[in-house]
Order: C-alpha cells, then structure tokens, then sequence
C-alpha cells in the first residue's frame, strides 16, 4: 500500500463514522424528535414502586392481632405542581390543615422534589372525592391507596406486639429495602421479625406525563406480601391477664413450662399502638413516656425478686449438703451476722421451730439467712447462674435485660468495696444487689416445675407465607438443664404447695389441682413495696407457669395476689377444656 | 515556533467549553464542573509542556514508559479502589486517585511506535507488537474494564494495518473471529448482559436496557436546538445515570440538540483530520505509528461512546475523549493530543534532517 492509499484509508475511516453518527443523531432528533420530545415531556418512563402488604401477626388460634388495612393517604410531589399556591390553599381548604403547615412538612421531609410526600393519611371519602374530581387543577396532588397497620385488640398485647413507624434516616443509610415514607418494625415482634414481615417490593415501569400522572404500565414486577407470623400467645388468655392488672404498674406471664410457649403475656401501663399510627399529640406522649409506657417491663425491667429467690437458697443448701430435709432451726425474730441485726419480715413476732418446708412456705427470712450465710456465696451464685439469673432468657423480643446475679467479683468491681457477709444474707432472701426481669423468674419457675429443666421462653409459633404454608416453625429449644435430683426438688416443692394450701391460697387450686406457688415482697425504699407471686400447676403434671409483678404495689401483701392466679388458672383451664380450643 | 496550531487549540477549547456546560446541568451543582475546570488546566499545561521537547527522545524512554505503565496496572489489581463493579482507580494520600487505564492508551501508543521503528525482520516485530499488547490487556481485562480494552485493541489493529504486511492484518482478524465464542466465557455476568442487552435493550428495560433507553430519550427530546440549559429536565431528573461520565453525550444532545451535537462530532472531525495530515506530512516512522496510534484511540472513543448513547453499539464504559468527567481521562487525551502537536512542530526540522 502506497502512503497516498493509506492516507485515503483514513479519510475514509472518518467520513464513514462521521457520516453514521451524524445520520444517527438526524434520525433520533430530527426525524424522531417530536416522538422522543413528546416521550420525554408528557410520557416520561419512571421505575416506580409497588407497595407491598405487611404480614399478619395472629395468635395461636389464627385470630388477627395485627393487619395492614386499605388507607387513602394525600400525597405531594413538588415539581410536578404548576400553580402551588392556588393548589396548596385548595388541598388547606378541604384537608383542614393550614397551608403553612403542609409547607412545612413538604420542606422538613427531606424527600426530593420529584418524590411524593405524604401530608395527611386516612382520608375520608369525602375528601378523597373532593381532591379527585378536581384532580385535572391539581397536577403534583395525588391520593395514593397505602397499607396502614392496625391492631384491633389495641393495648392488648401491646407490650409484646409493639408497633411500627416511619422509616429512620439510618434506617435507610443501613438498608436499600426501604425508601422514603415505608414503615419498619419499631419494637416487640414487629421489629425482631421484620424481615419476615416486610414482604418484598413490586415495581413498575409506567409512562408519565408532565404532571406526574401514570398513562400507562409499561411492565411490571408484582409484589409479595410479608409472611404471617403466629404467636403462642393465646388472646382470650391475654385479654383476661390485661384485665386483671387492669390500671396497676405490673406484669402478668402465663408460659407452658412444656415448651416455654407464651401463652400470655401484660406489661402495663400501655397503650394503644393505632393511636401511635394515627399520630399523636406530644402531650399524650409526654404522658405515656413519663409512665414508661413504651417500656416492657415484663422482658426489660429489673427489680429486685424478693422471696422468690428463696428456692435457689434452699436448693444450693440442700445440694452441698449443709442442711438435710429434716433439719430444723430455732428462728427468733431477728438474728445478727456481723455487726447487723436482720429481722424476720414478721417481726416482732417470730416463726419458731422451722424445717426446709414450713420455713419456706412461711418464707421465714431469719432461716433462709441462716442457711444462706452457712452455704456461702459462692455456692448460691453457682445455683442461681445455672438455673439461668443473670443472663437473658434469650426470648425472641428486642431489648431483652439480663438483671444482675451479684458476685464477689463484680461487688468489688462496680461497688469498689469487698463482699460481705450481710450481702449473702440479704441475696438469700432475694434482696440488695439482685435484680431480675419477670420473665427470667417465670423461666426460673418453669425450671423447678421441671426439676431443673428450661426451655427458652418464647412467643413465635410458626411462620406461614401469605399462602398459608408453613415457612417455619420454633418448635422448642432447651435453654438450659441442671440436674437436681427428685428428693432435693420434693423438699422445695413441698414447701410451696404447703403455702399454696393455705386458706387464702387455696383459691389458685382449680378443680382440686396440686399447685406449687411462691410469694415474694420487695422492699423498694422506705414506703414502697414490689409484690410477686409465681405458681405453677399441677405439680405432678406442670402444664402452666402464671406469674404476677406489681410495681409500687397497693395490695395488703402478697398474698392477696392469688385470686388473680387463680383466675388465670382459671381461664387456662376454661380454654383448654373440648371446645374451649 | 513552538506553537500549538490555533486551530487545534480553538477546537479542545471549544469541547473543553461544552463539556463544562454539560456538566453544569448533569446535576450535584458545581461538584463536576470546578473539578473538571481544574483537569482541563493541567491538560493544557502537560499539552504545552509535551510541545519542550523533539518526540524522538521519547524513543529512548519508551520500554521505561511501557514498564511503567504496567507495574501501575498490576498496582491496580493488588491496591485498588473499586466503583461500580470493577478495580479502576488507585489512592494516592486520601484525596487523589487515578486510573492506570486511562494512561496506559498513550504509553502503549508510544511503545508500540518504539516497535515499528526497530530494525528487525518484521515477524519479530509482530510477535513483539503482540505480546506488548496481551500483557496490559490481560490486567485491564482483569479489572475488568471492557472499554479501555476496546481502545487498545483497535490501536493494535490500526498499527498492524499501517505498518505491517496485509497478512497480519488478516490473520489477526481470523484469530479474533475464531476466540469470540470463547472470549464470552471469559467475560462478567454483567457484560455479557450487556452485550446481550445491547441487541435488545427492551429485553430488560428496568435493569441494564434502562440507561440506553433514557439516553436515547434524553438526545432525541432535544430536537434541532435543543431545550437549553434551563429546561433540560431529563437530564437534570436524573433519568440516565452516572450521566457526567459515561452518558455526557445525552445531556449534549437534550440541552443543546441536532444543532450542538452536530458541532461536537464536527470538532472531532476536524481534531481527527489534523491528525491524518501530521501522519501525511511526516516521514519519521515513529511518529507516524504515533499518529495512528493517537487516531485509533479517539476515533474508537468518540465511535463507541456517541454510538452507546444513541443505541447504536453496546454499553462499555469509554468516556468521550475531552468531554466526560474525569482526571484521568482527560488528562490522558491531552497527553495523545500533545504527542500529535509535537510531531507537527518538528516534522520539518526532521523531515529536512532526513
């Protein structure tokens, strides 16, 4: 090839692509120009999304505890308004908010402009036709068909049910899933089985015209609606538990100690999570704040046990042999280790001649001090950690606490000052540095109606796709086991039927079953008292563990807590029975 | 005189202009524009600095520069900064990164020419010219970056045909046509997708087609004269992404239309035409190969990129040389474009020496 041919090579190279390229842009601008104008302007493609339905939370029985239903929400996208002024003060007009306010929340949402911004949910019809037929003037106003979350028990189960809310900005750094205006799980089972729950997103690929309205599908991805998550929880047994705690600070527990199913489960004070959802003012949640409402004390609160823990001290005295079943000690109103006198709770009276039993179905304190101090720290701590205080119960609620078992070590730590002898005496009979959640005890219980035996307490049942098959089921995990032989467990429960047969226990004994109960009083400063009674039955055959916490309590003493087991025995029974189910 | 002809000059100021605009509706306020104001300053100055200096030196650096070139890719795959699914860019401090890709299309340039201009039996060179090529490419297609790939490949071809006997050429072409089926094993999920989508974007219109039908909306809603600055709204709502890069070409065509791209490609035409009459008017050899290797790499960018935006060629990522976003690039074209100049300036003095 000659210089002058490649030279021509290359001139043609350039006249070849120049003259595609050039034809190419004619045709697109050109001669397509209007088309793709016309595309552009009035029928811009957008990829939008298509919400998806939450799943349902049921209880065991299938009854719907929480459900996404139909809601008109009124929705502005700003840079599709042509004349906002006009258009806002016509929306004011007929959603009755100020045109002022809805400005402000179009520029406090931090959405973009050509994203829609919810200004009002659950419209009426009214409005919604009133906006509707105007909706030719209204280019950027849209009404939007969206899922709200309802729970038509209310405050009844609240506590475990918790509730949902607008997405979180590091909600959305932390997952692509969401955008703007979605829900997510804020707390209880919403939260901890979210990504059950959530469901997956559609999208669509539509035509626009320049005010933001679809012309047509172009294609589309259908969305899948969440799972069903069904709880153990079963409402009849719920509604009965909130309605004897009633207006009071306190909890209520009804687990199976077969499986640690939750069949119920009351924190109360509550609330109404649809209130929540609709929005609420800031006085009522100034209000519910300041009652801890938000807070479940059942999973989340600490306090210190009480007699409650008394089992544990008889049961590591009996284990390393300091005492036997058949010792008994002389209890005087008071006794004095180191340089403190401790008194009896029934000072100045005294108990007398006590054995394992009748000390602890009088819940004598100067006994369980007396054994308490003999066995030693080491071996009660040893006992309460392997039975499970201190830790969390591992329940499938966020936020769970673990409470505080106090050691040596850690009182040297966080105190900065040497275990004493008076702290063993006071953990003996559950008091000073001890806390526990309600559900660690009702666990704990579960334990020794099983001789030693916990199953994780939970609240999940099954999970089943919006179909109804069956995703997943929680079957039963073992959250612990330590042996403790049958002789040793007799002695304790022993005692607690013994207390359980008192006259004004018996009332817990439905339809003349063995029921093993413990009593407990917490001192919480000088006027204030915490009242617990934790009971199981039958004790041949346990098959329900009730616990009842009240806080700051106006009961004349823990015993008078046992018609409210009894009712919750009761109704477990009244359930269980043919048909009940 | 050392002297950049004016022509050349008013033409990269002239794409410099329109990429600056372009840039100033693609979105992110200034972001992009202050940043490129900046890259095109210090393409000028290596421009000038480029034109200090006879090209023939380069002669004696060129297997340094080749070196060079490639430690910087391998440095890529070991210490490199990923976006959008490939390795491209390297950290220098925490501010500056670079990609080793971009320049590599000039260092290759200049070793290739090295080769062509060695006095040896011409099946030598070739095999030289062949496994000079495979080594860079084999990293950058490591990366992967398809695109860069392209450009270095076709530069091959472009010297091969040039300077070597028709029967490289041709056994080059048959090789090519007989490792397609396997060279799709090779590639990434993603660009096999693209290749695939390519043929039909409206197969996956709301994944990969996406960006190609965007764009071809975006250029074919400009018209003749485009919709101007201030109402270029599918470009400023972000319907084509990453559109300062890649996609500039679509903003090109909303905002200024037929009118302005058709100004754009006659720029090149004139830049590309510049370049055939330094190769015509040289008689050095390894200037000449320089030119053909600086012709293969825009015309190939320029082709490619404007033919993705408009539909007509696959999407890979090949910025429009002089206008996309980007340090590297753009610096890297004023570097192919300074050794162009150079063998312009001094073609006399050295075609007299001769």
């Amino acid at each position: 090839m000659s210089e002058k041919t490649k030279t021509t090579v290359l001139y043609v190279i350039v006249f070849l692509i120049t003259v595609t390229l050039i034809s190419r842009i004619f045709y697109l601008q050109i001669i397509k120009g209007s088309y793709y104008k016309n595309l552009s302007e009035n029928k811009s493609i957008r990829i939008i999304e298509i919400p998806t339905v939450r799943g349902k939370i049921l209880d065991r029985n299938g009854v719907v505890l929480a459900e996404d239903l139909p809601s008109y929400y009124l929705e502005i996208t700003r840079s599709y308004l042509k004349k906002p002024k006009e258009e806002l003060e016509y929306i004011s007009g007929i959603i009755g908010i100020p045109v002022d306010k809805i400005e402000e929340i179009l520029n406090n949402s931090g959405i973009p402009p050509y994203d829609p911004v919810v200004i009002k949910k659950e419209l009426s019809l009214k409005q919604v036709v009133a906006i509707k037929e105007h909706s030719f003037e209204l280019p950027g106003v849209d009404i939007s068909l969206r899922a709200k979350r309802f729970y038509p028990y209310g405050e009844i189960g609240e506590n475990f049910l918790g509730f949902v809310g607008l997405v979180t900005k590091d909600d959305l750094k932390q997952d692509k899933f969401y955008n703007y205006n979605d829900y997510i799980g804020k707390q209880g089972i919403e939260k901890e089985y979210e990504n059950f729950l959530r469901g997956e997103k559609g999208k669509e690929e539509v035509q626009i015209d320049a005010s933001g309205k679809i012309i047509k599908v172009l294609s589309a991805e259908e969305p899948v609606p969440g799972n069903n998550i069904y709880l153990t929880i079963d409402i009849r047994l719920q509604k009965k538990l909130e309605e004897l705690v009633g207006d009071k600070t306190g909890v209520s527990i009804a687990l199976d100690p077969k499986s640690g199913e939750i069949l119920a489960m009351v924190s109360r004070p509550s609330f109404d999570p649809n209130k929540l959802i609709e929005g609420m003012n800031e006085k009522e949640y100034k209000e519910l704040s300041q009652k801890n409402a938000f807070f479940n004390r059942a999973t989340q609160g600490e306090y210190p046990s009480g007699s409650t823990f008394k089992p544990i001290t008889l049961i590591a005295a009996l284990m390393t042999h300091t005492i036997t079943k058949n010792t008994v000690i002389y209890c005087k109103n008071s006794i004095r280790i180191g340089n403190v006198t401790f008194r009896d709770w029934i000072y100045p009276a005294a108990f007398g001649y006590q054995n394992p039993e009748t000390a602890l179905a009088n819940s004598s304190d100067v006994f369980f001090y007396t054994i308490g101090t003999k066995t030693g720290i080491s071996a009660i701590d040893e006992y309460a950690k392997s039975l499970g205080l201190g830790e969390k119960t591992g329940i499938d609620l966020p936020g769970e606490s673990s409470g505080l078992l106090p050691t040596p070590e850690w009182k040297k730590n966080a105190v900065g000052t040497e275990w004493y002898i008076g702290d063993t005496a006071n953990l003996s009979i559950g008091q000073g540095f001890l806390l526990v959640t309600p559900i660690q005890m009702a666990t704990l219980y579960e334990g020794l109606a099983n001789n030693g035996l916990e199953y994780t307490p939970h609240l999940l049942l099954k999970i089943t796709d919006s179909s109804g098959k069956v995703i997943k089921t929680y079957g039963k995990k073992i959250r612990l086991k330590e042996d403790l032989p049958n002789d040793v467990m007799d002695v304790v429960k022993n005692g607690m039927e013994m207390l359980a047969n008192r006259p004004e226990m018996r009332i817990m004994k439905i339809g003349g079953r063995t029921v093993c109960a413990k009593t407990g009083t917490a001192e919480i400063g000088k006027n204030s008292v915490d009242h617990w009674l934790i009971a199981f039955s039958d004790r041949e055959d346990p098959e329900i563990v009730g616990l009842f916490f009240f806080e700051n309590s106006d009961f004349a003493s823990s015993h008078s807590l046992s018609p409210l087991m009894g009712k919750l025995f009761e109704t477990y029974y009244e359930i269980k029975k043919p048909g009940g189910k | 005189m050392k002297r950049i002809p004016l022509s050349v000059l008013a033409e990269v100021i002239a794409l410099s202009v329109i990429s600056l605009l372009a840039l100033s509706i693609t979105g992110n306020g200034f972001f992009y524009v202050k940043r490129q104001a900046i890259y095109i300053l210090i393409g000028f100055l290596i421009m000038y600095l480029m034109i200090q200096f006879d090209f023939r030196e380069l002669k004696y650096f060129a297997p340094l520069l080749y070196i060079l070139g490639f430690v910087l890719l391998l440095s890529v795959l070991f210490l490199g900064h990923s976006a959008y699914g490939a390795r491209r860019w390297i950290k220098i401090g925490s501010l500056i990164t670079f990609q080793p890709s971009e320049f590599e299309k000039p260092f290759l340039i200049i070793f290739f020419a090295y080769i062509v201009q060695l006095e040896l039996k011409e099946h030598k060179k070739f095999f030289m010219l062949a496994v000079s090529l495979i080594l860079p490419f084999a990293a950058i297609f490591k990366q992967p970056d398809l695109g860069t790939d392209i450009v270095l490949f076709s530069i091959f071809i472009f010297v091969v045909f040039f300077f070597f006997n028709v029967k490289y050429f041709a056994s080059v072409l048959i090789s090519v046509a007989a490792s397609i089926p396997i060279a799709f094993k090779f590639l990434k999920p993603y660009q096999v997708k693209r290749i695939l989508i390519f043929l039909d974007p409206q197969k996956d219109p709301l994944g990969s087609g996406y960006n190609v039908i965007q764009s071809i909306i975006a250029i074919g809603s400009g018209g003749l004269f485009g919709r101007g600055i201030k109402n270029s709204t599918f470009t400023k709502l972000h319907f084509v992404p990453v559109q300062y890069a890649d996609f500039i070409f679509s903003a090109i065509g909303e905002a200024f239309g037929f009118i302005g791209a058709l100004i754009l490609i006659l720029l090149y035409v004139g830049l590309l035409l510049f370049i055939i009459k330094t190769y015509a008017s040289t008689e050095n050899v390894f200037g000449k190969a320089i030119t053909i290797g600086v012709f293969a790499m825009f015309l190939t960018q320029i082709f490619i990129n404007i033919g993705m935006c408009t539909g007509i060629m696959p999407v890979t990522g090949i910025p429009l040389p002089f206008v996309s976003f980007g340090g590297s690039s753009t610096i890297a074209n004023f570097i192919a474009l300074g050794l162009v100049v150079n063998i312009y300036i001094y073609r006399e003095e050295i075609n007299i020496s001769i």
